[in-house]
C-alpha cells in the first residue's frame, strides 16, 4: 500500500503543471476513482481543509490523503503518520529532481523555444483542468439539494469580487449548520 | 625552510595566523610548520640557550594550541553553514507556515523575503525563476523554494528550503487529518461541511476567468480548455494523456510554424 500511495504522487508531482487547482483532476483520478482511498466528499473536505490552512494544496491533499488512506485501510496512527510523510515525500521528489536539473544546466530555459512551444497549448489546457475540477466537484456527494446551489452562486459571487476565501469558507460553514 | 625557522616573542607569527586571538601567559616559540619534528630539532640547535626540555614542553603547547586554534576555526566555520542552512529553512518556514490559498498567494512573500529582504536574487532573477518555476511540474511554491535554496548552497542548500516549505503544512495537515477522522461522523461537522463543499466547488471555478485571461486564453484558443475540460468530466480521459497530448500539440504547432516561416 505505501508503494502504491509512492507512485500514485510521484506521477502527480511529475505531472502536476500549472500548481494547486490544476493538480486537482489528477490527484481526484487517482486517489477517489483509481484507487478508492478516499471518497469524494472526503476528497472535497481536503480541499476546503486546503483553502483554509497554510501551504500549496499538492502537499496537504498528499499529507490528508496519505494518513486516511493507510488508516482506513485499518492500520494504526503511526503508520498513519508514515502513509503521509511517504506522499509528501514523493509529490515533492519529481520537483526537486527537475529544479536541480534547471539549476544545473539551463538557468536560459524560459527563453528556450521549445519551451515556449510545449507551454502554448499547456496553458490553456491548464484552464480547463482547473474547469473540470470544479465539473467533477459539482456531483450528488456535494451538492445535496437547492440550497447547495445558493451556497454556491452566493460564494461564486463574492470571490469574484475579491472576498477572502477563507472568510467565504467559515461563511458558508455558518450557512451550513443554519441551514441544515 | 625559512618558514619554519623560530622566533622568539613575536606573537604575530604565531600560528601562521594574524590577528588571531592571542593566549596570554605563555611564550610563543613558534610559526605554523611547527609539527615537523625538523623544526624542533632546528629549534634545538639554533637556540641552545634555552634547555632542551623546557623547548620541548613549550613547542608542544604551542602545537596544542595550532590544533586548537584550527579546531575553533573549523568549529567556528561549521557554525556558519549550520547557520546559512538554518535561514535558508527559517525563511521558508515561515513563507510556508503564513501563506494561505497555495502557490499563487505566496510569490509575493517570497519575493519580500527573498529579493527585498535578503537580496538572495536580483529581481530580474526572481522573475526568471518564477516563470521557470510555472513551467516545470510541481507545486509553484516548492519549486521556487528549491530554485533559491540551490543557488544559494547547491542541492543540500534546496533540501533545506524544501523541507522548510513542506514542514508546517505537513504538521498542520496532519495534525487535522488525526483529528478529523474521529470528528467526522459528528453531524455538526457535517453540516457545517455541506455548507463548505459548494463552497469550495466555487471558490475553484471562480479564478477561472482572471487565470484564463492570464494564461493568454482568447477567443482562438477557447477551444483548448473546453475540449480538455469536457474530455476529462465527461470521458474520464486520464489528465497525464491530456497534458501529454498538450505538450506534443504545442510542439508540432511549433514546428509546423517554423517550416512554414522557411518557405
Amino acid at each position: 500500500m505505501y508503494l502504491a500511495l509512492f507512485v500514485s504522487f510521484l506521477k502527480i508531482g511529475l505531472f502536476g503543471f500549472g500548481g494547486g487547482y490544476a493538480m486537482l483532476p489528477l490527484i481526484q483520478r487517482e486517489v477517489v476513482d483509481l484507487h478508492g482511498w478516499i471518497s469524494v466528499s472526503d476528497f472535497t473536505d481536503i480541499v476546503a481543509i486546503s483553502q483554509t490552512t497554510p501551504g500549496p494544496i499538492a502537499f496537504n491533499s498528499a499529507t490528508y490523503i496519505g494518513y486516511t488512506a493507510v488508516t482506513n485501510a485499518g492500520f494504526t496512527t503511526g503508520q498513519g503518520i508514515l502513509g503521509s510523510a511517504i506522499c509528501t515525500i514523493a509529490v515533492s521528489i519529481p520537483s526537486l529532481v527537475i529544479m536541480t536539473l534547471v539549476c544545473a544546466f539551463f538557468f536560459r530555459l524560459k527563453d528556450n523555444p521549445w519551451l515556449q512551444a510545449s507551454l502554448s497549448v499547456l496553458k490553456p489546457a491548464i484552464i480547463g483542468l482547473i474547469a473540470s475540477a470544479a465539473l467533477m466537484l459539482m456531483n450528488e456527494h456535494n451538492f445535496v439539494d437547492y440550497k447547495s446551489w445558493i451556497i454556491f452562486g452566493a460564494v461564486m459571487i463574492a470571490s469574484i469580487k475579491k472576498i477572502d476565501p477563507i472568510l467565504l469558507i467559515v461563511l458558508s460553514g455558518v450557512a451550513g449548520l443554519i441551514l441544515y | 625552510m625559512g618558514n619554519s625557522s623560530i622566533t622568539f616573542l613575536k606573537p604575530r607569527h604565531v600560528f601562521g595566523f594574524n590577528g588571531g586571538p592571542q593566549p596570554s601567559g605563555f611564550r610563543f616559540i613558534g610559526t605554523a610548520d611547527y609539527k615537523e619534528t625538523e623544526t624542533l630539532k632546528s629549534c634545538q640547535t639554533e637556540f641552545r640557550l634555552i634547555p632542551p626540555v623546557r623547548l620541548l614542553i613549550e613547542s608542544r603547547l604551542a602545537i596544542d594550541l595550532v590544533e586548537l586554534q584550527s579546531a575553533f576555526q573549523f568549529y567556528s566555520s561549521l557554525m556558519s553553514l549550520v547557520k546559512q542552512y538554518w535561514e535558508l529553512f527559517l525563511v521558508f518556514f515561515k513563507i510556508g507556515a503564513f501563506t494561505f490559498g497555495g502557490g499563487y498567494a505566496m510569490i509575493p512573500l517570497i519575493r519580500k523575503e527573498v529579493v527585498d529582504k535578503k537580496k538572495w536574487l536580483g529581481d530580474d532573477e526572481f522573475m526568471d525563476m518564477l516563470a521557470i518555476a510555472q513551467s516545470v511540474p510541481g507545486p509553484i511554491s516548492l519549486n521556487t523554494a528549491i530554485f533559491v535554496g540551490n543557488k544559494r548552497l547547491g542541492f543540500k542548500g534546496s533540501l533545506f528550503t524544501g523541507a522548510g516549505i513542506i514542514l508546517p503544512s505537513f504538521i498542520v495537515i496532519l495534525l487535522i487529518a488525526i483529528l478529523f477522522t474521529q470528528f467526522k461522523d459528528n453531524l455538526v461537522v457535517e453540516r457545517i461541511f455541506k455548507g463548505i463543499r459548494p463552497a469550495v466547488v466555487a471558490l475553484i471555478a471562480a479564478p477561472l476567468l482572471g487565470l484564463g485571461k492570464s494564461a493568454g486564453v482568447k477567443l482562438n484558443n477557447l477551444w483548448i480548455p473546453i475540449v480538455v475540460a469536457l474530455s476529462i468530466w465527461l470521458l474520464n480521459i486520464s489528465p497525464i494523456y491530456i497534458i501529454l497530448i498538450s505538450i506534443l500539440l504545442g510542439i508540432l504547432y511549433y514546428l509546423f510554424l517554423k517550416l512554414k516561416t522557411k518557405r
